[in-house]
């Protein structure tokens, strides 16, 4: 099975057998697939990058054509599920936080240092109420003054130091 | 191949370097970001010579070395939250030079088109020009990575801040300087009043009640009560003065909060609840006021009281005082040990509180969704969720003010036993009075008393200054329209519209529109139409200056609309929105509402040229009839027609119209289309819609996609070709024909 219609309505939706497509990365850093017959340079963004992280990605040309979805990642040779996961971390571009180094309040606005999966960033937002959006799944969205977002897992997925300074404002 | 093309570019590259050494600089551009091509946090920096495009490491260290004949374009690839430089080469291969995050999109953006530009040049002039000129370095270039960057960057003192929250206060506080001299004239001399009964008390015992003076007794006494008396009047005094300018200051915030609404953009609104903002306007006013009608005025005059007490302790023994007062520090170091762990508290509990607002907000506002949905026990559980936090967060900061009081009763009282002790004992032995003893104690008890009075007020104080700081943290937002210093006057504008090279994204990263340019002539009816997202409604938003662009411009009669003041500029724009918004409020009212001062006539004849007429005179009362909020009380299309009269009454020179016909029936459509007919004669219209038959009639017909015309013409001339109008068309009709097939 290379695809199958799972979706009625306008449009038929394409889903891609994870079995059946390749990813590698091109000497320049883009992603490239085959699949189906088709081979080239392709996108990949996850249909629901917070809540189900390594299922529902879309893949279609860089034009925005697309190719179809794949539902999960099982099945995926092992090479291709690397260079796919690694490219997903990119799009959307969405630091996971893994550690709060300081959060302090200065009238109202909150200075941040943490370290997330892609390095230390310090940041400034808001009040909290308006900054921290919580996802469903118990994860947080937290958008700085510029709009850029970082991912806040839930608390108990964080160190002690990290739960208190949080619990300390929010 | 890729592979050995690699190895040329760092050759090359290698060269450059070379080259820089010997001082033979040829720097064209250069641009940093704190973020690696993989997204990671390591700055690169992106040096553009004449020759070559170098990629450079932290620490200046060169990653990667591009050749200018190599080149061939570069573009901007957004990825939500960031975006990629994508430089293209002469084979086809593409590579990722380094990423932005959202705050460095617009510089990335540049350096993209310069590097496009420098690449084009290079296959323009086959291969590279050895007597190209070189540019001098862009510090445009030099991207500021924004609030979002990698730690150690210094922070901003907050001192200033906090300096300005004060001064903020005291700027309201500035108009009545005369009433509150007066006030603080009435505090000094109440003060006063009030340390005197122990003193009089002390007189009494030791002069008149153990001196067995039955005529100086009666005088004390006579003394004592005319000092309550007097103390009375001028607390009273001081709390009418306190309690108007209070109250006056308080307004005053609040006209200027609501003005600041009125003022912040839309796009400030776009992510923010509206719920929020009346515990704003109302509770952290009331929260400011009650500090300074009555916790201001109370902190100064038991401060003023303490001081005046311990001077007298001083006076009437000042080593047994000293040895009293080794205690204070000790209170104090608590207060300030406990202060930080109160502070945290009532963030917490704010933050919560917030939510709850806002949820409030939102399932009000979601009402008729919950109840069609038969979700109301779903919510009532949300609602208990919130509730239930929100008592939780109070009940823990209570939990934690509840040990302070007990906690300094206990000491207070120890440090009475004590006073109570070694004075005495000194009576006792005959060293000390009677009078004295009891003098002390008294204004040992009022001293503690002050000083707990002084802990409470500061506690009253520091959440007051919380509610000062959100809102002057509403106050001082930045507006994203600013008002022009000197706006440029447009009297009469005669609606010639260009839109010159505008981009635009809601987000940053996200672009709605593109390099977009179109020229409107005085008069003309253009119809707007694609598909969803194409960025139609965008085009109005922007004509109505409800967002500026991030690139490019907009003018009316050749005037840049940033540059016309906001009121002027909607005086000639008359917008009838997709979604209608009727204020609570009569239907006359609502008609009226771009014009306050419109008569009756005026509003019945806008109304009947929006065909409105027929079915509000049929109303039991007419034009005065209240539609509720929100407008529930009418129709879609009913809605549609007032929103119609509204934009007629107020005559402008330019129309704006997104699918003023897209929640009505046919036949209403029918009816509003030759309203909109009427209210489009004589002015230049620019109308949305996606039924094709709306817009038959327009003198040119622009077809968007993905933010950029794909085609422009007249209806004929659009249904002739066979491009996108033609194809909405033929979905169009076959919908409708689909729709009257339908029994």
């Amino acid at each position: 099975m290379s695809a199958m219609s799972g979706m009625s309505g306008t449009g038929e939706r394409i889903w891609i057998d994870p079995a059946r497509i390749r990813f590698r990365q091109e000497e320049g850093g883009l992603l490239a697939a085959s699949w189906d017959g088709r081979n080239g340079t392709v996108a990949a963004r996850l249909l629901f990058p917070i809540t189900h992280t390594d299922s529902a990605i879309w893949i279609g040309e860089p034009t925005g054509e697309e190719w179809g979805v794949l539902l999960s990642l099982d099945g995926m040779e092992s090479a291709s599920r690397a260079v796919l996961e690694g490219e997903l971390r990119l799009s959307p571009y969405l630091p996971r936080i893994k550690r709060i180094t300081a959060l302090r309040r200065q009238l109202g606005q909150f200075h941040w240092e943490v370290a997330t999966d892609r390095g230390p960033f310090a940041f400034q937002t808001g009040p909290l109420y308006e900054a921290v959006t919580a996802m469903p799944g118990g994860q947080r969205i937290v958008t700085d003054a510029c709009g850029q977002r970082f991912l806040l897992p839930e608390e108990r997925r964080m160190n002690g130091r990290t739960g208190r300074r949080l619990a300390k404002w929010l | 191949m890729a592979a050995k093309m690699e190895s040329r570019l760092t050759a090359y590259g290698t060269a450059a370097r070379l080259r820089e050494k010997a001082g033979l600089t040829d720097v064209l551009a250069q641009w940093s970001t704190p973020l690696s091509e993989t997204g990671v946090s390591e700055p690169r920096t992106l040096v553009l010579r004449k020759h070559s495009l170098d990629v450079q490491g932290p620490n200046g260290e060169l990653l990667r070395s591009i050749p200018r004949s190599l080149s061939s374009g570069a573009a901007v690839r957004e990825t939500g939250g960031g975006a990629w430089l994508e430089l293209s080469l002469t084979d086809g291969t593409k590579i990722r030079l380094a990423m932005a995050l959202l705050s460095g999109i617009r510089e990335l953006t540049a350096i993209a088109e310069r590097i496009g530009q420098w690449a084009k040049e290079a296959s323009d002039s086959d291969g590279e020009s050895a007597n190209g000129s070189a540019e001098p370095a862009s510090d445009a270039g030099q991207a500021e990575a924004g609030a979002a960057r990698p730690a150690g960057r210094s922070l901003r003192t907050a001192m200033s801040k906090r300096l300005r929250v004060l001064s903020g206060l005291l700027r309201y506080a500035a108009p009545y300087r005369k009433p509150l001299m007066l006030s603080g004239a009435a505090l000094l001399i109440g003060v006063g009043l009030e340390a005197l009964p122990p003193y009089l008390m002390k007189l009494m015992i030791d002069g008149g009640v153990l001196g067995s003076s039955q005529a100086r007794f009666a005088g004390l006494i006579g003394m004592l009560l005319a000092v309550y008396v007097l103390q009375a009047a001028f607390q009273v005094l001081r709390s009418s003065i306190s309690i108007r300018i209070g109250n006056r200051m308080i307004s005053r915030i609040r006209e200027d909060m609501f003005d600041k609404l009125m003022r912040l953009s839309v796009r400030y609104y776009e992510h923010r609840a509206s719920a929020p903002f009346i515990g704003r306007i109302q509770y952290d006013t009331s929260s400011v006021q009650s500090f300074l009608s009555e916790g201001l005025p109370q902190l100064l005059a038991q401060l003023v009281m303490t001081g005046t007490v311990f001077a007298v302790l001083l006076l009437i023994d000042w080593r047994l005082t000293l040895w009293v007062l080794c205690a204070v520090p000790l209170c104090g170091l608590a207060a300030a040990l406990l202060w930080p762990k109160m502070r945290s508290l009532m963030n917490r509990t704010w933050n919560v509180q917030f939510l709850l607002q806002k949820y409030i907000g939102d399932a009000l506002q979601g009402v008729r969704v919950i109840k069609a949905f038969h979700r109301e026990e779903e919510e009532k559980a949300r609602f208990g969720y919130w509730n239930e936090s929100a008592v939780a967060r109070v009940i823990e900061q209570q939990r934690w003010s509840q040990w302070l009081q007990p906690g300094f009763n206990l000491a207070v009282s120890g440090g009475i036993a004590l006073v109570w002790l070694v004075i005495g004992r000194q009576v006792i032995r005959g060293t000390a009075s009677l009078g004295t003893l009891v003098a002390f104690t008294t204004y040992l008890s009022m001293f503690i008393g002050q000083l707990r009075w002084n802990l409470s007020l500061v506690g009253q104080a520091n959440t007051s200054i919380a509610s000062a700081d959100r809102i002057f943290e509403l106050l001082n937002t930045q507006e994203e329209l600013p008002e022009p210093a000197k706006p440029v006057p447009l009297a009469d504008a005669r609606g010639e519209i260009a839109v010159d090279r505008v981009s635009f994204g809601y987000e940053k990263g996200r672009s709605v529109l593109e390099d977009f340019s179109l020229r409107i002539r005085p008069g003309e009816k253009i119809g707007i139409t694609g598909r969803s997202g194409a960025g139609k409604s965008t085009l109005l938003q922007l004509l109505g200056r409800f967002y500026d662009p991030d690139g490019g411009s907009i003018r009316i009669d050749g005037i840049d609309l940033r540059t016309l003041a906001t009121a002027d500029l909607r005086r000639h724009i008359g917008i009838v929105f997709q979604e209608t918004f009727l204020f609570d409020g009569t239907i006359a009212q609502n008609i009226a509402y771009g014009r306050s001062g419109a008569s009756p006539m005026e509003i019945m004849e806008a109304a009947r040229l929006a065909r409105a007429h027929t079915f509000i005179e049929r109303l039991p009362y007419g034009y005065d009839t209240l539609v509720g909020e929100r407008g529930v009380r009418l129709s879609g299309g009913e809605k549609q027609r007032i929103a119609i009269a509204r934009a007629l009454l107020l005559n402008p020179p330019i129309l704006l119209l997104d699918e003023a016909t897209s929640s009505v029936d046919m036949e209403t459509e029918r009816d509003i289309q030759s309203a909109l007919e009427t209210l489009s004669e004589g002015r230049t219209t620019i109308a949305i819609a996606h039924r094709l038959s709306t817009l038959r009639n327009a003198d040119r017909i622009i077809v968007l996609d993905r933010g950029t015309i794909v085609e422009s013409g007249t209806h004929d001339e659009l249904r002739a070709r066979n491009g996108l109008y033609r194809q909405l068309l033929e979905a169009r009709e076959e919908a409708r024909e689909l729709e009257e097939a339908v029994p």
